[in-house]
């Protein structure tokens, strides 16, 4: 992988809501550059913006203005079914509630977003059993995402986020809901993806976790904090 | 991706078991329903077709008109053979000629009226025996004299009973004739101005050649292949017959198709009655799926959103919940058909009818409770597919 590549660019973004009369600026006017192979993490506390950002990153949302370049495309400019399919290719998704499908077995999980890709059903087998196994999760496989602890729920949510080669993770406080220990052992994971060559970018506000990252980027009030 | 959202679909069906049922009970007596009903109507058509047919819907009667004399071109004896064989509508045909006659028992005598008949007047009427046996066609050839009587003939002659194979007197003119009785005939209600039970019937062939020697016969009853068959027969004679005669009103035919008509009518207006109530059930059933397709969707939001998250496009969230409910409403037609077919045999065995399904209602009703799950789940469907991902991500 191009160590140097720029994977995500946003330049100058904006993003108003519309909260009754008044406007409010959740980002006013950002600037961001995500080079491939990075592991970042974007810390702010809450109301800072970082949530927004995370959307805009995750091309789950669309700026006010602005541009955002993800491998040179500009998403600002897509409709919900090319942002469904950038969100498909490009970005794999870990969430602080895991966000497992409860119904589906932990392996029809990681599979999902392969089916979505339109993998065959033999093929996203192997896929998806590759993928746990790299996350340590090898075994209980065929069970209920409720069966499961909150370590190894994370593990298969890193999975479903790894399965389809994303170039970029994004990991909304990813161990918010674990004990420290547990959160520990998920950032160690998170470290070893990336000392594999993945992008990743953590979204948290926790210090600790924003430590362990080699950059560090800090939102307040709708702007980085230099 | 469509055998992905099948087992989907069937999943979570089976999840929420309670809420699937009940969703469906309204698919379900309506699919019921209109099997139920058409099975019922189809059997009881049948059932009705039989008895008319056992009661002589399927017959013609061919006899003089208004005009002159009888003409020798029709009413000749053999007609009836001519129009079987020339009419493919027509199965079977008799003469019918009749006088009235002195019948003398050994203790009893009385006057009876004589029909002269071919041995297939047994079944252009369904004749059934009491006791004995009909005239045959080997009676008819040897000319063998034998008598068929009516039931009430044969309780007057016979009050002690024993008629079968009793010796017969019948008196035409000054000249006493000496004949077998073959066979007593069940009672049975007369019918298009034909008499079964006060009557003595003769073969036409020995009447002829022995007694009186007749070439223009009253009238011709004819055997339809089935009720609605008759009133095209009826048609054709018409024709057949005109052509033979320059001469106006020289012979009238006449059928009970005018109640065959009616009764198609009837089933008519009863499709239509029919084609209502299903529409009106199936409509009310598929208000119910889109209700619970909607509560679906809502409790589902973060499911929605997750999977958009993981990079399902709008199609494919649509084509998710669409095809859930498609099953759904193919699961209560393939149980409203079942439940219709076993309701309609019991209903149809309660009445002793024959049981008549119509297969058509059946794959109509599937393929409309499958239509009516597509279009009432459009609405649902289209509203998941449009949520705001982030939102739905939000929602617990």
């Amino acid at each position: 992988m191009d160590v140097n590549k720029v994977i995500i660019e946003l330049e100058n973004v904006r993003k108003e809501y519309h909260m009754g009369d008044n406007i409010v600026n959740a980002l006013d006017g950002f600037s961001l550059q995500i080079n491939s192979g990075e592991l970042t993490s974007i810390i702010g506390p809450s109301g800072s913006g970082k949530s927004t950002l995370m959307n805009i990153i995750g091309c789950l949302d669309r700026p006010t203005s602005g541009s955002v370049f993800l491998e040179g495309n500009d998403i600002s400019l897509m409709n919900d079914k090319q942002l469904s399919r950038i969100r498909n290719h490009s970005i794999g998704f870990v969430f602080q509630q895991f966000n497992l499908l409860p119904r589906l077995s932990i392996l029809e999980n990681v599979e999902t977003p392969l089916m979505y890709a339109g993998v065959k059903a033999s093929k996203r087998k192997k896929m998806a059993e590759d993928a746990l196994n790299k996350v340590g999760l090898g075994e209980r496989i065929s069970h209920k995402p409720t069966e499961l602890s909150g370590g190894q729920k994370q593990r298969a949510a890193i999975a479903r986020a790894i399965v389809t080669s994303p170039s970029l993770i994004l990991a909304d406080e990813p161990t918010g809901a674990l004990d420290t220990a547990t959160g520990e052992i998920i950032m160690n994971l998170f470290h070893q993806l990336n000392n594999e060559g993945r992008t990743i970018v953590i979204v948290t506000h926790d210090m600790e976790v924003s430590e362990k990252c080699e950059r560090i980027i800090r939102v307040r009030d709708g702007r980085m904090e230099v | 991706m469509f055998g992905e959202n099948i087992r989907l679909a069937l999943k979570n069906l089976i999840t929420n078991k309670m809420r699937t049922l009940l969703s469906l009970l309204g698919i379900m007596i309506g699919v019921s329903s209109v099997i139920l009903i058409t099975t019922l109507g189809s059997s009881a058509a049948l059932n009705i077709k039989k008895e008319i047919a056992s009661s002589g819907m399927d017959l013609i009667m061919i006899y003089g008109g208004w005009g002159n004399a009888r003409s020798r071109e029709i009413f000749h004896p053999g007609l009836g053979e001519e129009l079987a064989e020339s009419l493919p509508g027509v199965i079977d045909s008799t003469p019918n000629l009749t006088s009235s006659v002195l019948a003398k028992s050994r203790s009893k005598e009385a006057s009876f009226s004589l029909g002269c008949i071919s041995p297939s007047y047994r079944n252009v009427f369904n004749i059934k025996m009491a006791a004995g046996r009909f005239i045959s066609q080997r009676d008819s050839k040897e000319k063998y004299p034998g008598v068929v009587l009516g039931n009430k003939t044969a309780r007057s002659l016979f009050p002690a009973g024993g008629a079968v194979g009793s010796p017969i007197k019948l008196i035409v003119g000054k000249t006493a004739y000496q004949f077998t009785v073959l066979g007593v005939m069940k009672k049975k209600d007369s019918n298009m101005g034909a008499e079964f039970d006060n009557v003595i019937l003769m073969d036409l062939n020995y009447y002829k050649s022995r007694i009186v020697k007749v070439d223009i016969i009253d009238s011709f009853f004819l055997k339809a292949a089935d009720p609605e068959a008759a009133a095209d027969a009826k048609l054709e004679i018409k024709e057949y017959l005109s052509s033979k005669t320059s001469e106006k009103d020289a012979f009238w035919v006449e059928s009970p198709s005018s109640i065959s008509e009616m009764f198609s009518k009837v089933t008519g207006t009863l499709n239509i009655v029919l084609a209502c109530i299903a529409g009106i059930s199936l409509l009310v059933g598929g208000i119910g799926i889109m209700n619970i397709m909607l509560v679906s969707v809502t409790e589902r939001t973060r499911e929605i959103g997750i999977r958009k998250a993981l990079g399902a496009p709008p199609s494919a969230i649509r084509g998710q919940f669409l095809t859930e409910s498609a099953v759904l409403t193919l699961i209560g037609g393939v149980v409203g058909v079942l439940l219709g077919i076993g309701l309609g045999k019991a209903a149809t065995s309660i009445m002793s009818w024959s049981f008549s399904l119509v297969p058509a209602a059946c794959v109509l009703s599937l393929g409309f409770s499958a239509v009516i799950g597509i279009f009432f789940g459009l609405y649902p469907a289209v509203r998941a597919s449009k949520l705001d991902p982030i939102e739905a991500l939000s929602r617990e």
